[in-house]
This record gives structure tokens, sequence and C-alpha cells, in this order.
């Protein structure tokens, strides 16, 4: 390498000086990337591989007052299509239909998105255990299923206007699950995943656990609940009305017992259902009370002593003509005592002694009595009623209002006017809820008429029951309270001679009541349509079946002889 | 000029470490791979450790033996007729990824381009060295080693390989340079280069959007551009420290070819700057020794074969390393004695053993 020797090694250090060129080119670029920029590239990392997943939290469950479920959850499994072909996709989801009911529009809808090339489409969400299987038998290569949690009314159709429903992500959208859903659905936890380039989960890191929602206990008694629905079910078929409402409270506590609108529904089963279906007549239904709010009537005028209990008053034989107005009653009556007036629910009585009433006064005893605001109770939708104020009354007011007519209020608004009466005067605000959450009733109990008035009044409405309009709502063996109401109803700004709300509220037994029972029946046919006929009947077998289940008797020493017997069998023989 | 005889050893440790490097690489790069494909986590490791200890066993052979076995012309023009076949062979061998590299014989691949280039390298220092009086003079010389370039090179591209035909070229080019030839060739070959490229990009606008193109990967993220992207995510998160050996995510399909052209990446990745950076200076050794080799080499031969091995080695890691690191597009090449791929490890170590033994004037 003698003559080419300088020349090639020249060239070669050339080389090597060119080449270690690229090697610093090189190493800057990889310092740059490298520790430069290692935070940029970092973040993108990150946003790369990591998700954060919201985990949904377990509802809370619904309970009756014994503990009984009346919602709880259950496992529901949730079929998705990956739509990673058309063609196959399609032919997939034509299988999949095979097994369950698809309207047209639907197959359409899905169909569409499968064709948008939409890579995750919802097929079916939560299904039954055994429709899973059936589904999981086909063998799909592009759809499957996760388990979610599914709300389960396990009594049906029990309670149902009550608790309400959720939708298909368990959100409470009626009843109690629509008014407590905050504390029902607890809290969604987050967890943070890592996937891989092909989505598959290879890390996951629990940032929040998810925190299961209260449990609500309801001051529903699940017994009481389906005596309450058997009976109004049996009266409004009965009298093919439209529709009907009981609610049964202890009247002490404010405690609602039961609370049932006819018609019912499965909660179970995700029907779109019409407003009257869905509305919870004891607390939505407004109505004019008729004859029922001669309570609020003849107690302001006990309380504003406007009526001796001796006095009699002429009932102008059933025709009492007011500023061109007939009033009627369904009887003609001579002269009645008060008592005697509710006993038969004589209008014209009590209009002619509430002529005489102080307008403010009674307006005023009416708000008392909680008439023409809602109750509070823990229910949605709750109407208030609606009661006019004195200077827009008009000549016929007073003595429409008198015998229930002008004002309108609730079922429960009603039974708590009768309740007011069963504990001795008091206003006990209505409740839903046994244990305590911040959307409990506030209102606090208060006295409206004095415990003379309401001894009085309950005379009175034991009379109404032994030998007055309500003589069918009488139960063999105890003493109760009670009032008819049978109300025209306003149809197209007229009352009718057709339509009625037909309504017994009453209270049992008559001295110590432990519950309080209102019967309201909307527009009863065939003929028959007295609260007295239609309601009161539907009181006495409620009474009387929750007071043998809560083991009420009418006289304990009646029972005494048979069970002492029982227990000394030898005697028995002799 | 007396040469103390021995093995020089700055050379030789590098190769070795940086084929142990490679061990740890392939299996942490591997596994997931592995154990999806095969079952087991190891598999890809142990096919690449048999590669490497064959590659080392052949790499001291080269250097121990007693033969000059480079210097026979039955050995020097049968491996380059041998190249030829293989190559021709390809033409028929089943599409991979759109391209056709690789040979089947039974369980075992084979890419004869990288025989090939062993092959053209050692037939090129044969004929200039026999022609060296001549090659200072005139460019009819340069006709037949210009045909066996031409061959090769036309093979390789044909299957389509740019980046190894781009190596081939610029090996060859090289050992013409070095040996000798008039400079104004290269001069004149350098602006003819250079022109096209510039005129190409002056007047078509085609042409510079498709260069334009090439580099500008994060225009398309998802598209050509994702390896890049996945690679400089993966370089870059490692940043000076590393995530940890075997703590990749980049690995987890994200980042193609994670065990092959983009091993670097995910060395980077786990081990951060602070290996990522002495396995550039491993290279750089390669390249200092080897060419110094060149120069002290005891004939023009040997100091072609030194070059040209040399500039092989060097040439390919840096063009792998530059891909990695965003700055050329992807060209599917190995990084030497690293990648797993078995025939391209055993032909690299068999030609370092070759550069090992001319550094260390063992031969004659």
């Amino acid at each position: 390498m003698v003559d080419k020797g300088s020349t090639s090694r020249k060239r070669i250090l050339i080389l090597g000086l060119t080449f270690f060129g690229w090697f610093l080119i090189n190493v800057f670029r990889l310092f740059y990337v490298q520790v430069l920029s290692n935070d940029k590239y970092k973040q993108k990392l990150t946003r790369q591989n990591e998700r954060v997943l919201e985990v949904s939290s377990e509802r809370g469950t619904i309970l009756d007052r014994n503990r009984r479920p009346l919602a709880m959850n259950a496992d529901g499994y949730s079929f998705y299509l990956e739509n990673r072909s058309v063609e196959e996709s399609l032919k997939e989801l034509a299988r999949f239909q095979s097994l369950f009911s698809y309207t047209p529009s639907e197959t359409k809808r899905l169909e569409s998105m499968i064709r948008q090339k939409r890579s995750f489409i919802w097929l079916k969400r939560k299904v039954s255990e055994e429709e899973k299987e059936r589904a999981i038998s086909l063998g799909f290569e592009n759809i499957s299923y996760i388990t979610e949690k599914r709300r389960l009314y396990p009594n049906r159709s029990l309670a149902c206007h009550i608790l309400g429903a959720v939708d298909i992500d368990n959100k409470g959208v009626e009843g109690v699950e629509r008014k407590a859903d905050e504390y029902l659905r607890g809290k969604s936890g987050r967890v943070l995943i890592h996937q891989d380039a092909r989505r598959k989960v290879y890390e996951m890191q629990v940032l929040e656990p998810p925190r299961k929602g209260d449990g609500i206990i309801l001051t529903i008694d699940s017994v009481i609940q389906h005596i309450a629905e058997k009976s109004l079910r049996k009266a409004v078929e009965e009298y093919h009305a439209d529709g009907g409402s009981v609610t049964v409270m202890s009247p002490f506590t404010g405690e609602i017992l039961a609370m049932a609108s006819y018609p019912y529904f499965d909660p179970n089963e995700r029907l779109s259902l019409n407003g009257a279906t869905r509305s919870n007549k004891g607390v939505e239904f407004s109505y004019e009370p008729g004859s029922t709010f001669k309570v609020v009537s003849s107690s302001t005028l006990l309380e504003l002593s406007q009526v001796k209990e001796s006095e009699q008053i002429y009932c102008e034989n059933g025709h009492f003509l007011y500023k061109g107005k007939v009033f009627t009653d369904t009887h003609p009556y001579g002269y009645l005592t008060l008592k005697e007036i509710m006993t038969h629910s004589s209008n014209i009585g009590i209009i002619k002694l509430a002529l005489l009433l102080d307008k403010e006064k009674f307006y005023g005893y009416q708000k008392s009595f909680g008439i023409g605001e809602s109750t509070g109770v823990e229910l949605p939708g709750e109407a208030g009623g609606s009661l006019r104020r004195v200077d827009r009354w008009s000549g016929l007011t007073l003595p429409s209002m008198s015998i229930g007519y002008e004002v309108m209020v609730t079922p429960l608004q009603m039974l708590l006017v009768m309740n007011t009466v069963a504990t001795g005067g008091w206003y006990v605000p209505p409740t839903i809820l046994r244990n305590e959450l911040p959307l409990k009733n506030k209102r606090t109990r208060y006295r409206v008429i004095s415990s003379e008035t309401a001894s009085r009044m309950k005379g009175f409405l034991a009379s109404v029951v032994e030998e007055g309009t309500g003589k069918a709502g009488g139960v063999e063996g105890f003493l109760a309270g009670g009032k008819t109401g049978t109300a025209r109803k306003l149809v197209g700004g007229h009352y009718s001679q057709q339509a009625y709300v037909s309504s017994f509220i009453g209270f049992i037994p008559l001295d110590k009541p432990l519950l309080s029972i209102a019967v309201v029946i909307d527009n009863p046919k065939g003929g028959v349509y007295y609260g007295g006929a239609v309601s009161a009947p539907v009181f006495q077998e409620i009474a009387s079946d929750t007071l043998t289940y809560l083991k009420v008797f009418p006289d304990p020493s009646a029972f005494a002889a048979p069970i002492m017997a029982a227990n000394r069998p030898e005697e028995v023989k002799r | 000029m007396v040469r103390k005889p021995g093995v020089n050893t700055p050379l030789f440790l590098a190769v070795v470490l940086l084929s142990f490097l490679g061990l740890i690489a392939v299996y942490s790069s591997s596994a997931i791979l592995s154990a999806e494909v095969y079952g087991k986590s190891y598999f890809f490791f142990l096919k690449h450790f048999a590669y490497v200890a064959a590659g080392l066993a052949l790499l001291s052979w080269a250097l121990l033996c007693r033969f000059d076995f480079y210097r026979h012309p039955l050995f020097i023009y049968g491996l380059y007729g041998l190249s030829l076949l293989l190559l021709l062979a390809t033409l028929n061998s089943p599409i991979i990824n759109g391209t056709q590299r690789w040979l089947r014989v039974g369980p075992f691949s084979f890419q004869p381009s990288e025989l090939a280039k062993l092959s053209l390298i050692i037939v090129l220092a044969h004929y200039l060295t026999l022609k060296k009086e001549l090659l200072s003079k005139g460019y009819q010389v340069l006709a037949i080693p210009a045909v066996l370039v031409a061959l090769v090179f036309l093979l390789i591209l044909k299957q389509p390989d740019l980046g190894t035909a781009f190596i081939v070229l610029a090996i060859s080019g090289v050992m013409f340079f070095v040996a000798g030839i008039n400079f104004k060739y290269v001069a004149w070959v350098m602006t003819a280069f250079v022109a096209s490229v510039v005129g190409m990009i002056c007047f078509y606008d085609y042409a510079r959007a498709r260069i334009v193109a090439l580099f500008d990967y994060e225009a398309d993220p998802l598209g050509k551009g994702f390896q890049i992207v996945q690679s400089l995510i993966a370089l870059g998160s490692g940043g000076m420290g590393g995530v940890g050996l075997g703590d990749s995510t980049q690995k987890l399909y994200f980042l193609p070819y994670a065990h092959t052209d983009f091993i670097f990446a995910v060395i980077g990745e786990e081990m951060g700057f602070l290996v990522a950076f002495p396995v550039l200076l491993l290279y750089l050794v390669v390249m200092i020794q080897g060419y110094r080799a060149a120069i002290n080499a005891p004939d023009m031969q040997q100091m072609l074969i030194a070059t040209g091995i040399t500039t092989w080695i060097f040439s390919q890691a840096m063009l792998n390393i530059s891909v990695v690191i965003g700055i050329f597009p992807p060209k599917g090449i190995t990084l030497p004695f690293i990648s797993s791929g078995g025939s391209s490890l055993l032909v690299l170590l068999f030609a370092a053993g070759i550069l090992i033994r001319v550094a260390s004037g063992k031969a004659k």
C-alpha cells in the first residue's frame, strides 16, 4: 500500500469525518427527542393509552316499613355489536333479531348505524339470564355482552305509583325513584385503564370506587298496600269507574301506610305509559271534594261558636234559593241539629249556617287545615289543589265552598283534614319515608282546632257511620268516624248530572284512631254513584282486613275463651 | 511496519456488547408478541439467542482460521454467484408485506440481501485490488465492478428494498472512492445526484410534495406516519433514565416491528438516553476502529474489505437510528447486531469476524 496509501488514507479520513457528522446529528436529535422533549411525549403517551372510565354505582334498594324489598337490583345482560364489516354485521344482526322482538323502526335504526360504520352499537340492554343464554347459544362473532345492574320490582305492580320507575340507564323517572334519585343512585366511581394499541386493557387502577346508593325505607306496608290495591281494583271494576285512589295513613304519625291508584302498571316493563296510568292519584288528582269538605265547614262553625249543639236549623225541605241559585238536598229535611246535618249530609243546613261565617276566618281555617297548599309529602308531581283568596270570591262562593265546591283538593289533603279530627285537632304533616333523608318532609305539626271541637266532630262523624250516609263504612265490632262525599264533576264548564267523584274518608277505631283511609272513586257508572254506596264499602273492606292483619281485635275478651280452651285440652274434653 | 498480533479488543468488545444488548432488547420487545403467537414469551428470544451463538461462532471462525478464504477466487466468485442466485430466487418467494425479501427453507427463513452485501464487498475488494494500477487512469476499468454492483442493486431494488439498495450503493461508492478512482468521477456523480434532486424539487410540484410528505409524518399520524409517531413517543417518554426494563408500553402493538426495525425505540423507552447514547457510541467505536484497521491494513484488498464492512455496519446503524428518531422516512433497515433477524445477524457477525481479523493484523 505504498503508492495508493496516502490517497486512500485521506479519503478514509474524509469518510470517517463525514460519518462522524451523521453520528453527531443522530446524537443531537436523540438528545432532543429523549431528554428535551420528554414531557411532551410523556403526555402523548398518556393520551394514547390511558383512559378514565366511569363505573356506575349500584342503586340503593327501596324497602317497605318491615324491610320487605320493593325495588332491588338484579344482573341484566346488555348486548352490543362491534361493527367490523358492514356485511357481516347485518347478517349477525338478522340472526340476533330472531331472538328478540324488534319494531321495524328499531331494526331500521340499527341497520343504518351499521351502514354508517359506527364501531360500537347497543343491540339490546339489560335482558334476563335466560335470554342471554339463548343468545349465546347461537354463537356470534361480533356480538358480545356486558353485565349491568337492572332494576327489579319483585312485587310487580304493587305500589307502582309510589315507587315509580327508572329509565334504561337506571335513572329514576317516576315516583320515589325520581324524587329520591340523588340518594338512590349513589356515586359512580372512576377507573384509570391502560390500553394497548388493540384497545385491550392491560392495567387498571381504581381512582375512586363507586359508592352504592342509599337504601330507602318507606312507611308503606306491603300487606296493607296489597289490601288497598285489591279492594280498590274490585270497586273500580265493579262500578266501571275511570279510576280511583286509596290512601291509608297512621293519623298520629302522618305515615302513609298505603297509597294506591287504579289503573296499575308493572314498573319492570319499560312501557311508554300515558299520563292517566302513570299518575299517582293520591297526590296528583285534584277534584272538588263535595260533602267531605263539610268537615272543614262544621269544624269552623264549632270553633267560632256560630252554632249551639242543640240549635235546630230549618233545612227548607230540600230546596233553598240563594242569590238566584237553587241548592238541594237528596232528601227533604225540616229542622236538624248540626250533628243531624252532618249525619245526613244536608247541603242546605250547612249552607245556611255557613252564610253566617266571616269569610276571612273561614278562609283562614281552610288554610290551616292545609287546603290550597301541597302537603310536602316526598313524592314527585304533587298537586296543591286550589283555594281562592277572599277578594276573588263571588256571592255564591261561600255557600258553595261550605259544601265542597269552588275549592280543589287532592285525596291526601282531604285525608289530612280527617286526620286533624282523628288526632284531636292536629295537622300532622304526611310522610312516606321512614329513614331520615334531607328530602324528608320538614313541616312540623300544629294545632288546627281545639280538642273539644275535634271530639264533637268525632261524635258527628261516628254518627255518619252509625246511622247516616256512611253506614256501609262500618266495621263490625268497632266504632269508626267518616264522611261521605258525592261531588258532581265539572264537565265543559257545567256541573254534570252523570259524572261524579264519590268518596269516603274516615278513621278507625273512633277513640284512638290507628288508621285513616281516603277512598276516592272517579266517575263510577251504572246508576250507583253515592260516596256512601261506592266508596264506603271499600273503606269497610280495607279497614276490616287491615285491622285483622294488624291483630287489632274488637274485644279481646271475646277471643279469650277459645284460646284458653285450646291451651287446656283436658278441660275441653270434660 | 511492525504490527502486534492479537485481537483488536475495542472492536471485538463493541460487537459483543451490542449483541448482548440485542439479547436483552429482543427479549423485552418480543415477549408479549411471542406469548401471543407461540404461547411462550421466550420463543423469539430463544431463536435470537441461537442465532447470536451461531453468529459468534462464525465470527470466531472468521477471526481464528488460518486460511485466508476471502482471497481465494473460488470462495470470492462462488459466494457472489450464490448470492445472485438466491436474490433471483426471491423473485419467486411469497409476498410478505408487499415485498419479497425472504427465502424459506423448512423452518428457516433467509434474507439473501445480507449475504449479497458481504459477497459484493469481497468481490469488489478483490477486483479493485487486481486493477489498482488502472483505477486512476480511466473509467473503462470500472465497467466490470459497476456491473457487479448493478446486478445486486437492481435485484434488491426489485424486491423492493430501497433501504438495503441504498446501503449497497453507499458501500460500493465508498469502496470505489477509497480504492482511488479519479476524484472527478466522484465529483460528477455527486453533482449529478444533487442537481437532479434539486431540479426535481424546483420544477415538479408533485416531486416536491412527495419529498415533503416523506418527512411530514405528523400530518398523517394514523397512516404512514404512525410508525414514526409511535417511535418518537416511545423514545420521548423514555427520557434520560428510561421507564424501566420490560416496562415499555409502546411495544404493546403501538410500535410496529418493535423487536426488529424499531428495536432502538424500545431500548430508548425502557433504558433511556443513558443507554441509547452509549449504543450510538459503540457504533462510533466500530467505525473508528474499522477505518483505523483499513488505514493500517497490510494490503489494499484488506483495506477495501475493512472499509466496506465498516461502512456497511456503520451506515446501516446510523440509517436505522435516523429512521427511529424521525429524520428519515421508514425504510425497513435493521439495527446491526441488535435487531432480531436470524440470517442477517449471522452474516453480520461473520463479516464482523472478518473485520476484526483485519483489524487484529491476523492476515499474512
